[in-house]
């Protein structure tokens, strides 16, 4: 409104400027013309003489007629006269002026190159024109009081410069108003997308959280008055992390892309859609109950049934939704948007495509969302601690290597297993983050206990997920050249599913981190529904016997021929077998028996944090050591 | 289109239209002048028309609208 007043003034200002000077201008003009109107006139009067001269006729009806020309030109006080050799021959006019007079003043005023301008008459100022009539003998003389005629301009200039002033007032209150409703149609405009922008997804164009935040709130308003149900959805796509990481942002970016315009053919007009960022979209179904919510979901999951064709690469991607409903779960916006995820985790977990929220798991799943939350940030902070298990030589009983294994103190939920947040990493994409900061810990560690004088290899396990990404050898690389370790002494441990999910893309990274001189260990051996074909393939160079056989292999008969049977197959094939999981004597005496390689577990020693194994590596050199001198003795 | 303007605004519309097609075609000695009534004149006679129609054009382009105003 500020603007349109601005606009409305200086407009007007501009008018009110435009109309003075115009006036003056136009006055000025009024002015000086009137001694060439006057002349022009009497140049017409001549002509009309000269042919009314040397017409026969009545001299009366000419001078009538040079009468009605005077007043209907001028004013009634102007005097039109007609001299030969300074003498009057005709006038008209010319009252209360003393005629005698006329002719000396005006000798005086006017020369011959003059045709007009203005002289004193007995006090009044005349407009004067002179013009000859074409035989030369006579003048035409006109004067008129200036007077006159300037009340004669005057009162046309008021009346013009009045209505042009009213007229010109109008058009520019208009041109201002209309200029002024451009601009703010303008700016409105501007703040529109600068809105859009904020409340939208710069990739897709769909709604980001807080516009979704934002209709949620207000269907729950509308839903509490009309006490209708409505439902939310949170979709997740299924290895996206994964096709973003190998197949690149912009691969992933037109993914997006083409979810969200699946999305939206899915749902119905009334339906909202967003984008909360990453792969996470969230539907919102206002009057939908259970059963329409779930024709829903079933129609987005048919819709993302088909795969993603990009650039001549074809790409699967298939959603998790989590389904949670109003008002049956919850009754605000923070509570149904916290169940949708859980529900949706449900769905990942159990691959199902879909899950209504399940108040029952209701604990385990906030605890594991809270924890999600906490481990990026632990991942982030570098708070995954390291501890190591010592592994033992069969033969010499000297400690080899360590296995390397995640720690995570939460500071609230306290010691939480590695099963738990490990798979939580690996579904959130922490893993490789992780990995390889347990790695370079390890490797520092390693390098470590070298210049104290224990030389021991280090064993690293690898999750499925990392096995999937090109750049690993690249990196393990770059953080063994930085700790300067033998890269001999570095073993990765890999799980027979790793393998059996993408074999050519894992085998092909496995044979360049075999070529870098990196020892291959498969964990779990015996627990995996893979053929051992890979074994022949694989540059393997340890088996670690799944601890499941080892635990009770001293009391069940077919756990001893498992084992047994793969350490004669490790050996055939040239590996080294561990045995991991010894807790007791017994255990470790027909392991003996059976010739392991190497040894792990309880028995030796639980999982250690660096200081600790030290102090522990001295004391079983001691050990080691008093052993040796007894059966030498 | 839609009627953009108030009863008060028509009403003071057509007084004025009245006036300006008086001076412009009626009575065209009360302006001395024969360009300026000739203006006033045409003036009144759009300004009666919109009048008479309750739109103004102008009202459109600038989005103004004086029926709100009466709470119409």
């Amino acid at each position: 409104m500020r603007l349109r007043f601005q606009i409305l003034f200086s407009v007007l200002g501009i008018t009110f400027l435009a109309q003075a000077v115009f006036g003056l201008l136009a006055y000025r003009e009024l002015t000086e013309s009137r001694g060439d109107q006057l002349t022009i006139f009497l140049q017409y009067l001549t002509r009309e003489i000269a042919e009314r001269l040397t017409l026969p006729g009545n001299p009366d009806k000419a001078e009538r007629h040079l009468e009605e020309l005077r007043k209907k030109f001028s004013t009634a006080q102007s005097v039109l006269l007609i001299q030969k050799d300074d003498r009057i021959v005709y006038i008209a006019g010319a009252e209360g002026l003393n005629r005698a007079d006329i002719l000396p003043g005006l000798k005086s005023a006017y020369s011959d190159s003059d045709k007009h301008g203005m002289i004193d008459l007995e006090g009044i100022q005349f407009y004067w024109a002179v013009s000859q009539l074409p035989n030369n003998e006579y003048e035409l003389i006109m004067l008129e009081p200036a007077g006159d005629n300037e009340d004669r301009i005057t009162s046309a200039l008021r009346m013009r410069l009045v209505s042009s002033g009213f007229v010109i007032l109008w058009m520019a209150v208009w041109v201002s108003l209309i200029l002024s409703s451009k601009i703010s149609r303008q700016l409105d405009e501007k703040n529109d997308q600068l809105e859009h922008l904020a409340l939208h997804d710069n990739l897709t164009g769909l709604p980001n959280r807080r516009l979704l935040t934002d209709r949620l709130e207000q269907l729950l308003r509308q839903s509490q008055r009309s006490k209708e149900p409505f439902a939310l959805l949170l979709i997740d796509l299924d290895r996206f992390k994964e096709i973003n990481d190998t197949l690149g942002h912009p691969f992933g970016d037109e993914i997006l892309k083409r979810v969200s315009s699946r999305l939206l053919k899915s749902i119905r007009e009334e339906d909202s859609i967003a984008r909360l960022g990453g792969d996470e979209f969230a539907v919102l179904l206002p009057q939908t109950d259970l059963q329409g919510s779930e024709l829903c979901v079933n129609r987005i999951m048919h819709s993302m049934n088909a795969p993603f064709r990009i650039n001549d690469v074809s790409t699967e991607s298939k959603a998790s939704i989590g389904i949670a409903l109003y008002p049956e779960h919850g009754e605000s916006a923070d509570v149904l948007m916290q169940y949708a995820d859980v529900a949706m985790y449900q769905a990942k977990k159990a691959q199902s495509g879909y899950a209504v929220y399940d108040n029952s798991q209701n604990t385990y799943s906030v605890r594991r969302l809270q924890l999600m939350n906490d481990l990026r940030d632990a991942v982030e902070k570098n708070e995954i601690h390291v501890h190591y298990q010592p592994m033992i030589d069969n033969a010499t009983q000297q400690v080899t290597g360590v296995e390397t294994l995640a720690r995570w103190q939460h500071p609230v939920l306290g010691n939480i297993t590695p099963d738990e947040f490990i798979t939580m990493a690996e579904q959130t994409g922490q893993i490789r983050l992780l990995t390889m900061q347990v790695l370079e810990q390890a490797l520092k560690d390693c390098s470590a206990w070298e210049k104290l004088g224990y030389h021991l290899g280090v064993s690293i396990n690898l999750s499925t997920y990392c096995l999937q990404d090109l750049s690993l050898p690249e990196e393990i690389n770059s953080i063994i050249q930085r700790y300067d370790v033998d890269v001999a002494d570095v073993e990765l441990e890999i799980t027979e599913g790793a393998l059996m999910h993408d074999l050519s893309r894992a085998g092909k990274i496995l044979d360049q981190l075999g070529n870098m001189g990196l020892q291959l260990a498969i964990d779990d051996f015996g627990t995996g529904f893979s053929s051992l074909n890979y074994l022949k393939n694989l540059p393997v160079a340890t088996l670690k016997i799944d601890k499941s056989f080892i635990l009770d292999m001293c009391d069940s008969e077919s756990d001893n021929a498992i084992v047994k049977t793969i350490i004669e197959l490790g050996h055939n094939l040239g590996c080294r077998v561990v045995a991991e999981g010894i807790e007791n004597q017994r255990t470790l005496d027909s392991l003996k028996l059976l010739n392991v390689d190497t040894m792990q577990g309880f028995f030796y020693s639980k999982p250690l944090p660096a200081d600790r194994l030290f102090a522990w590596l001295i004391e079983h050199d001691k050990q080691v050591s008093v052993s040796e001198e007894i059966s030498s003795a | 289109m839609t009627k953009n303007m108030g009863r008060i605004d028509q009403v003071l519309r057509l007084g004025i239209s009245i006036v300006l097609i008086y001076v412009g075609f009626v009575d065209q000695e009360l302006i001395n002048d024969h360009l300026t009534s000739m203006i006033a004149g045409i003036i009144g006679i759009v300004n009666l028309l919109s009048a008479l129609i309750g739109i103004c054009p102008l009202y459109s382009i600038t989005g103004i609208n004086t029926c709100h105003k009466e709470g119409k």
